[in-house]
């Protein structure tokens, strides 16, 4: 009889223990929630010092995505996306110059990336249980990510991006939301004029030859773009998650040191000498400030080919 | 001048004033000299009262920068080497919030009764301790707008023409990164507020 109790709890235990999703799997239905779910809402995000809003609409209809952004503070402004193409609406004599974006739509690659998933506790946030993801980078050259997906569906609730002192840089989460949301074609259109752009590809231009680059990147990143024009360099690298920007150009005079830091986005201004050759090296990225200041430190000119040699 | 912008004076005396209000003052400010003279006499008995030397700088300028720029911080420098240029970010557009207005009119006040040699000493030994990124409370908001109204003085034109240099490039490039971020699905969203102040 004994015998039968454990062999039944550890049965059941198994059974739990397999059904239980993993860190993995709760991503892997989230990226399908987000893209392939009804839903509407307000969100609100922002840094510590200025927050916004915006209310969501989102359908999935026909093979295609329809998402509807409607920005609630500053200046009128909304997002169309019908598929892949974009349709940017503002106020008159308005030029905002960014598109507005989803900060709840996260695309984040399963390959092996230098972070770590794990599953942490239960909160409730838009009166829906949400359960914890947690990104963590492997080193401190980064910043981690902390997840909410719906308990019931894993569409991604609030996202909250910290440093190594678990400092909250920037976070966006849902106010309120409405999930299975019954929105056919005719709920997306726009009220106010519109222009029309179609969402441009990553940047998918051959990495090229260039005179200067780092000598020092933090691990898992790679370069996504080079290009050299006339003495002006402009890189970009990622690691999945965050990415950077460089930008070397002639000095010829000294160049002050300026740092600067807004939410995750940080950005700094250097000189680097070497011989005499001077530069002013521009590093800008969702890194820590000492992160990029050690890149760009490192920026170093590319020894001359071997023909010139003897 | 209505009876409205004066309550409204005496509140931003007090420190009990809100950004929009701020906003409505210096535009009216624009347009009505006469109110100009009433807001720096207010200053003026601000100072008498708290026994403080009277300035007579016009900061209306600073301030609708600080209150139109995004919050720019500004980052202790990570080495000893570097420490020489601390103080140049600290004049850049750095916002200031509007409820730190007050202490920046405060502190050019006193900044006019000081020999220059003196502030800047006390300028170097105060602002890296208090330019923690995090400390996002007032105190620090309002240290950025001190290096801003006490540091112009110390820079020759030819450096103060290399920082604007450097500022600009900065924010141009910023720019740009937040721009290919935008286009490429792939990126992690991160909030793109930055926001430059254009005028």
């Amino acid at each position: 009889m004994l015998f039968r109790v454990v062999l039944l709890l550890s049965l059941s235990w198994s059974a739990w223990a397999q059904e239980a999703p993993t860190a993995e799997a709760w991503l892997a239905r989230m990226q399908e929630a987000t893209q392939k779910s009804n839903y509407q809402g307000v969100l609100v995000f922002g840094l510590n010092k200025r927050w916004d809003s915006l209310t969501v609409k989102h359908a999935f209809l026909d093979d295609q995505e329809y998402e509807q952004l409607s920005l609630l503070t500053r200046a009128p402004q909304e997002m169309l996306r019908i598929g892949k193409q974009i349709t940017c609406a503002h106020a008159p004599h308005e030029a905002p110059h960014a598109a507005l974006k989803n900060p709840l739509q996260l695309t984040i690659p399963a390959t092996a990336l230098p972070y770590k998933l794990l599953l942490g506790g239960q909160a409730r946030i838009a009166g829906r249980i949400a359960q914890e993801l947690l990104i963590q980078a492997n080193d401190t050259e980064r910043y981690n990510m902390r997840l909410w997906l719906d308990n019931e569906t894993a569409l991604l609730l609030g996202i909250e991006l910290i440093d190594a002192q678990n400092h909250i840089l920037e976070r966006a989460q849902y106010a309120s939301i409405e999930l299975h949301a019954a929105l056919d074609k005719s709920a997306f259109h726009s009220q106010l004029p519109s222009h029309q752009q179609d969402e441009a590809p990553a940047v998918t231009e051959p990495v090229a030859q260039v005179s200067w680059q780092p000598s020092w990147l933090p691990v898992g990143f790679y370069s996504t773009f080079a290009k050299q024009q006339e003495r002006s360099v402009r890189l970009m690298y990622s690691d999945g998650i965050a990415s950077f920007s460089l930008y070397v150009d002639d000095a010829p005079e000294a160049v002050p040191t300026l740092r600067k830091q807004w939410g995750a986005t940080t950005a700094v201004l250097l000189q680097v000498q070497q011989g005499e050759e001077r530069r002013r090296v521009t590093a800008v990225g969702e890194l820590p400030a000492k992160t990029l200041e050690h890149i760009a430190l490192s920026v170093l000119p590319i020894a001359a080919p071997a023909e010139s040699a003897p | 001048m209505n009876e409205r912008t004066n309550e409204s004076l005496s509140a931003l005396m007090d420190g009990e004033t809100d950004e929009l209000e701020l906003r409505r003052l210096l535009k009216q400010g624009e347009q009505e000299p006469q109110m100009l003279d009433t807001w720096h006499r207010y200053q003026m008995i601000g100072a008498l009262m708290r026994g403080e030397a009277v300035s007579s700088v016009d900061l209306s300028k600073g301030i609708r920068q600080a209150i139109d720029g995004e919050p720019m911080d500004d980052i202790q420098p990570l080495n000893p080497q570097a420490k020489r240029a601390t103080s140049w970010p600290l004049l850049a557009a750095s916002g200031a919030v509007a409820a730190s207005v007050m202490l920046a009119v405060l502190v050019a006040v006193n900044f006019q009764e000081q020999p220059s040699q003196a502030s800047l000493v006390a300028k170097h030994q105060v602002v890296p301790q208090v330019l923690n990124r995090f400390d996002n409370d007032a105190a620090n908001e309002e240290s950025v707008a001190v290096a801003e109204t006490t540091e112009v003085a110390s820079l020759s034109p030819e450096e103060q023409q290399r920082l604007e240099q450097a500022q600009l490039k900065l924010q141009e490039y910023v720019l740009q990164h937040s721009q290919e971020l935008e286009r490429n699905p792939q990126a992690v969203p991160f909030t793109r507020t930055v926001k430059f102040n254009q005028e």
